[in-house]
């Protein structure tokens, strides 16, 4: 039997799910005009990460949970990333994901967990020591965005 | 049922440990065409990383136990403990010099995850020629 996706609140612009603001219209938020050139690719590689076999990693990994891929989307889709570069789309041998950027000696890490729920990440200058955070909202996911830039 | 683990002291800290780890997964390609590892190569369902003995096995064996596509990284026994691991001896299938390594104390999920990150860097620090605290 299916069940329902839960979502942490990220305060997001919307949710996976149809807004009822958005059912009785006969169109979509079109957002594709200002996405970068590699998020349908990304978009693909989720799907495709989901699709792994259990020992993927030869120590016992699960494919992507359908929670951490639908959350990880639910990101991207929400996020300011039109200048930043592909990002690096990872299994985590739990059932999670992980996104990572590396640029000019920043690197950052997203890691989303196996129901959706949690998402962590990860700052390290390159040299120094790595800084750990939980994801509360989309500014947190943003502000992490933003420094691996340097703006 | 509790079960007591120990640090193996015949592994010296200088001793290299292998682990294998999947390309497409977990080392990420850059500008420049080189490829790093990310901090997911050290991840593992149950928080503790398998890894094997560089001494008592090729490089060979470990990766005829693994997939394909899979590679071998290199890590110093005495940076994993001198992140709080113990180096536990666990002979399996593919060979008797596996050990994985333990938390010496209780470690959180994101402790964990930062210290897989630190293991990786030193690997990128080695592959670049350079210790990562002397570079910015």
């Amino acid at each position: 039997m299916a069940q329902a996706l839960r979502l942490p609140n990220l305060g997001l612009k919307r949710s996976l799910r149809r807004d009822e603001e958005y059912n009785h219209r006969q169109w979509s938020p079109v957002r594709s005009l200002q996405s970068p050139t590699w998020l349908k690719e990304i978009y693909d590689r989720i799907s495709s990460l989901a699709k792994l076999e259990e020992n993927w990693d030869s120590y016992g990994g699960l494919p992507v949970a359908l929670g951490a891929a639908s959350m990880i989307r639910v990101l991207l889709s929400n996020l300011d990333i039109e200048d930043m570069p592909r990002p690096h789309v990872a299994a985590i041998p739990d059932g999670g994901i992980g996104l990572h950027w590396r640029v000019a000696g920043r690197d950052l890490e997203i890691e989303v967990e196996p129901n959706g729920n949690s998402v962590h990440i990860l700052r390290t200058n390159v040299g120094g020591e790595p800084i750990a955070g939980d994801v509360q909202t989309l500014k947190d996911a943003q502000d992490a965005l933003d420094w691996v830039l340097g703006r | 049922m509790h079960q007591t683990h120990h640090d193996a002291e015949d592994i010296q800290d200088d001793d290299l440990l292998l682990r294998r780890i999947t390309p497409a997964q977990h080392t990420a390609p850059q500008p420049d065409g080189t490829r790093i590892l990310t901090g997911f190569a050290f991840r593992e369902r149950t928080h503790e990383f398998s890894m094997y003995v560089a001494k008592e096995v090729t490089h060979e064996k470990v990766l005829s136990c693994g997939f394909p596509t899979q590679e071998i990284v290199e890590v110093r026994a005495g940076d994993v403990r001198k992140l709080g691991y113990m180096i536990v001896r666990d002979p399996d299938d593919c060979d008797n010099s596996h050990v994985f390594a333990k938390a010496s104390i209780r470690k959180s999920k994101g402790q964990i995850e930062k210290d897989c990150k630190a293991l990786a860097e030193l690997v990128n620090a080695r592959n670049a020629g350079r210790h990562p605290n002397t570079s910015q």
